[in-house]
């Protein structure tokens, strides 16, 4: 999996990126809201199977919380709830900007 | 179905009539599924083991109309879609698969209302199942709170089946959902099961909370504030260690004086036994193994209460999960999760708390991994015999730096176990894994939330009574049993007077009985095992009888070694010579035998009540076997090299 | 994927009323064609009547068939269809008036359905009086009677569920509401 530099504050990440660019959950920078596009079985497919039923179904907005003191995992708002996944599990989660 | 007629075995529901209704619990964790289980079944719960795995079950009673229904809290999971043991347990047991285990007869589907969104998922594969089902919505109370809004009754229309808004932890609509089960025969189904198709099924979930007029809740405002600071990357880990640290000073020190009292109670008791038992075997049957037994099983129960208190206090407000989520990371290094760490920790007041603090892991694999490793940290047991040995090893007088010798050995200590431990930990990891599917990490961070004191109080008195009734068995067994290997037989005051022993002195009583006992034979006969690491009969029944309990070493050497003073035989002991073989005349504890002894206590699993929550816990003998096993061979491994060691040091 | 859920007719197991958004589909009433997944489970006899209302589609299984069977195929083919709504064409003759009959469906529905269980279950009863240009008029009585407060609440929980269904609905009426 190629990850971004993860050091870009969300605000320049987000304008260098193209609207229809597609990303890792895995690499987007506390603060930054995205709406999922899939959940890839890359994986395995009971974690993509998994990863859906906690609410990373396409089509949901997931906004980045906030990163545990050594950076992993992640905690991540979705579906009004807060849940936090390794980098491992939130890079199968790919991801476009969110309007608004 | 066959299993119906035979509902006995370990399933803990005792002698259950086939034709009680058996209503289970299903549910995501965090949503109160275990609120709702205890206001339904009050303290009349049985927790057990699944058949065979690691999987701890709660099977409880309640009667409504005259009628009575057995209700199963199954293992809190987000999906159907089993991906670990445990959601194979429940899948199991919706599907009667499960030996032993009847297929219950209707489900309650507990959902967090502040959740919705997600957890309608989860209810759409329930009903899916086909089983009569009624929605219990939890939290509603919260959900207005945070200017949410759900209309339950349209919730039920929509879905086709019953739904009640239960609060709890206040008890609001138990009555009710009480009164709903006793007509669960005639609950409404719906007509068409949810779809299975993601995309259908979302769709499906969308226009169900539509119609129920669902508006989220407002983002909680306080967990919002606190998890700035307490998931904050410096401030949290220092608020983390400051609550560990008095996490860990509470289980240890408001527990001492407890303990202290639970010990003097049975001293006395013992006392009076021999006051007015003048039969000497049996007043020392009695008194020694017996009393002795019950009190070595209840002086564990301060610090066991202490600890689940804590444990239930600090998962019911939610920050459980928050340490959890600051120590992932360290906790991966060894293959585990964050919430390992906690039972970790525990260990160091006690490895029972630890392994029974196992519960919180989701993964299986973790679980044994965990248990595996706890019984390495430097539990509250091990400390006389530390400050013992130290106290032979290094003189009080000597610094290094400012720091005394001793301590500086007694910190050493602590470090090896822990180190051990988070090796271990990762070892059992990594062969777990090898056979079973590596479980994503999750975890839901829920709103910090007040607990309700009667899921704190029935949390931590079932986790008392369940040690108690499970563990007393196997260590009055092994104190008894120690007790005769150290007493029998039975030698005659004349026998005594012809050695030469004066009946009247207690102590040259003793120390004749011990001497002449079958623990000397076997301390004997177990020479050449541990000859290797210079320690000589004397020490062996001291290592033996410490096996059910390392503080017994202590005492044990004391009256092996007759000292005078049997609780502090240091002197006694630094001047002890071996009596016979290659080495008669040397000193005994020699640096080297000291460091061997040291070590070997680190590792070797010489607790029974251990060995007993380990078979409780995993509802099998294999894991306190294995345990048992792999401990033994490190602790001698290791105290043989640690004798080597010390001895091409000059010691 | 236009969000939609089925819920039972009340009286009619045939039936399965599937509740859509309002304004997803143009028209009311029983539509002169559907797009072609529906149009084939009617063709091939599964549904016997597609029927549209203003926030829901009514359909009718075809003899023969049932729900547990048949129900996930007409789910999948709805949903394809309420993605195409320009495949809806309207009745040509539109009634006398649809909507009253619709209002007036509705509202029989429910008062057979659960307000009426419920009405019953508290000790009253509601007759339905009329429906007309978005207003139901229901007569109350039983233990509801000459009760005020009862009246209000019984009076709100059918206009509320009825609202649901038909969002057009401007009130529920009370024929036997003493005059204030």
């Amino acid at each position: 999996m190629t990850t971004v530099d993860d050091l870009v504050e969300p605000g320049d990440r987000l304008s260098a990126v193209r609207c229809d660019g597609e990303r890792p959950l895995a690499d987007l920078a506390p603060g930054a809201r995205a709406t999922v596009t899939r959940v890839t079985t890359a994986g395995s497919p009971a974690t993509a199977r998994r990863l859906r039923d906690l609410g990373f179904t396409p089509g949901t907005v997931v906004q980045v919380v906030r990163r545990a003191p050594l950076r992993d995992p992640v905690v991540y708002l979705v579906k009004d709830y807060e849940v936090c996944l390794r980098r491992a599990q939130a890079a199968c989660v790919y991801t476009v900007r969110a309007d608004g | 179905m066959s299993a119906d007629c035979h509902d006995t075995g370990d399933s803990g529901t005792g002698a259950v009539l086939t034709d009680v209704p058996r209503v289970a619990l299903v549910g995501s964790p965090n949503a109160g599924k275990t609120s709702v289980f205890n206001s339904l079944t009050g303290l009349k719960a049985k927790t057990g083991n699944y058949p065979g795995v690691t999987v701890a079950r709660f099977v409880g009673t309640f009667r409504v109309g005259g009628r009575g229904y057995v209700v199963e809290d199954l293992p809190g999971t987000y999906s159907l879609e089993p991906i670990s043991p445990d959601e194979q347990i429940t899948v199991d047991v919706l599907d009667g698969r499960l030996e032993n285990v009847p297929r219950p007869d209707a489900l309650l589907v507990v959902v967090d209302a502040t959740t919705l969104r997600r957890s309608l998922g989860f209810v759409a594969q329930v009903l899916a199942r086909g089983l009569p089902t009624c929605v219990v919505v939890t939290f509603t109370d919260e959900l207005t709170r945070r200017q949410g809004h759900l209309d339950v009754e349209a919730l039920g229309q929509a879905l086709g089946v019953p739904v009640l808004p239960v609060v709890g932890h206040r008890g609001h609509g138990i009555g009710e959902l009480r009164e709903r089960l006793a007509e669960w025969r005639s609950w409404p189904r719906p007509v068409l099961p949810p779809p299975a198709d993601p995309d259908e099924s979302d769709a499906w979930a969308e226009s169900v909370l539509a119609f129920a007029g669902y508006r989220s809740a407002e983002r909680h405002r306080v967990t919002q504030r606190v998890d700035a600071v307490l998931l904050h990357p410096v401030l949290g880990t220092a608020v983390f260690f400051v609550v560990m640290l008095l996490f860990f000073q509470t289980v240890f020190t408001l527990a001492a004086p407890l303990q202290g009292y639970v010990e003097a109670f049975f001293g006395w008791l013992s006392g009076l036994v021999a006051a007015h038992v003048h039969v000497a075997w049996l007043s020392g049957l009695l008194g020694d193994a017996v009393i002795g037994g019950v009190g070595g099983v209840l002086v564990f129960v301060p610090q066991i209460v202490l600890l689940f208190l804590l444990i239930a206090l600090l998962e019911g407000v939610g920050y459980m999960s928050r340490a959890a989520f600051l120590m992932d990371r360290v906790m991966a290094r060894a293959g585990l999760e964050g919430r390992a760490f906690v039972a970790l920790l525990s260990s160091f007041a006690c490895a029972i708390p630890g392994i029974m603090a196992t519960r919180t892991l989701p993964s299986a694999n973790d679980r044994v991994a965990t248990m595996m490793a706890a019984p390495l940290m430097t539990c509250s047991a091990r400390l006389p015999v530390y400050v013992l040995l130290i106290g032979l090893l290094v003189d009080p007088s000597v610094k290094v730096g400012p720091f005394g010798a001793q301590g500086l050995v007694m910190f050493g200590m602590y470090l090896l176990g822990a180190v051990s431990a988070m090796l271990a930990a990762w070892a059992f990891k990594r062969l777990g894994d090898r056979r079973g599917l590596v479980m994503p990490f999750y975890m839901e961070m829920p709103p910090y939330r007040l607990p309700a004191p009667r899921s704190v109080l029935v949390a931590m008195w079932d986790s008392s009574r369940s040690f108690i009734r499970k563990c007393s068995t196997i260590i009055m067994v092994t104190t008894v049993g120690l007790w005769l290997l150290l007493n029998l037989p039975l030698q005659s005051a004349a026998q005594m007077r012809a050695a030469g022993v004066d009946p009247g002195d207690a102590t040259a009583v003793s120390s004749y009985v011990v001497d002449h006992s079958y623990a000397a034979d076997l301390g004997r006969l177990v020479a050449p095992v541990f000859d290797p690491l210079g320690f000589d009969w004397r020490v062996n029944v001291g290592v033996l009888s410490a096996q059910s309990a390392r503080e017994t070493f202590v005492a044990t050497l004391g009256q092996v070694a007759a000292a005078e003073d049997p609780e502090h035989p240091a002197q006694v002991l630094r001047s002890m010579t071996y009596p016979d073989g290659p080495r008669a005349g040397q000193r005994v504890f020699t640096a080297p035998t000291i460091a061997a002894l040291l070590v070997y206590f680190a590792y070797a699993l010489q607790c029974m009540a251990t060995v007993g929550i380990m078979r409780r816990e995993t509802g099998t003998w294999k894991w306190p076997a294995v345990a048992f096993t792999y401990l033994t061979a490190t602790a001698w491994v290791m105290a043989y090299l640690a004798r080597t060691i010390t001895t091409m040091l000059g010691g | 994927m236009v969000p939609t859920h089925p819920q039972p007719v009340p009286g009619r197991p045939d039936e399965l009323r599937w509740v859509v958004p309002a304004d997803v589909l143009p028209l009311t009433g029983r539509p002169a064609a559907v797009p072609a997944p529906l149009a084939a489970l009617l063709a091939d006899g599964t549904l016997a009547e597609v029927r549209v209302e203003p926030a829901a589609v009514v359909t009718r299984l075809g003899t023969g068939r049932g729900w547990p069977a048949d129900g996930p195929r007409v789910r999948t083919a709805l949903h394809a269809a309420l993605d195409d709504p320009a495949g809806w064409a309207p009745e040509d003759d539109a009634g006398e008036s649809p909507e009253d009959l619709l209002l007036y469906t509705a509202a029989r529905d429910l008062i057979d359905g659960q307000v009426g269980r419920f009405a019953r279950s508290h000790g009253g009863g509601i007759d339905l009086v009329a429906a007309h240009e978005g207003v139901v008029t229901v007569r109350l009585n039983g233990a509801c009677n000459g009760c005020p407060a009862a009246r209000v609440t019984m009076k709100r929980r059918l206009e509320d569920t009825l609202r649901r269904r038909f969002p057009a609905l401007r009130e529920v009426t009370d024929a036997g509401a003493p005059p204030s």
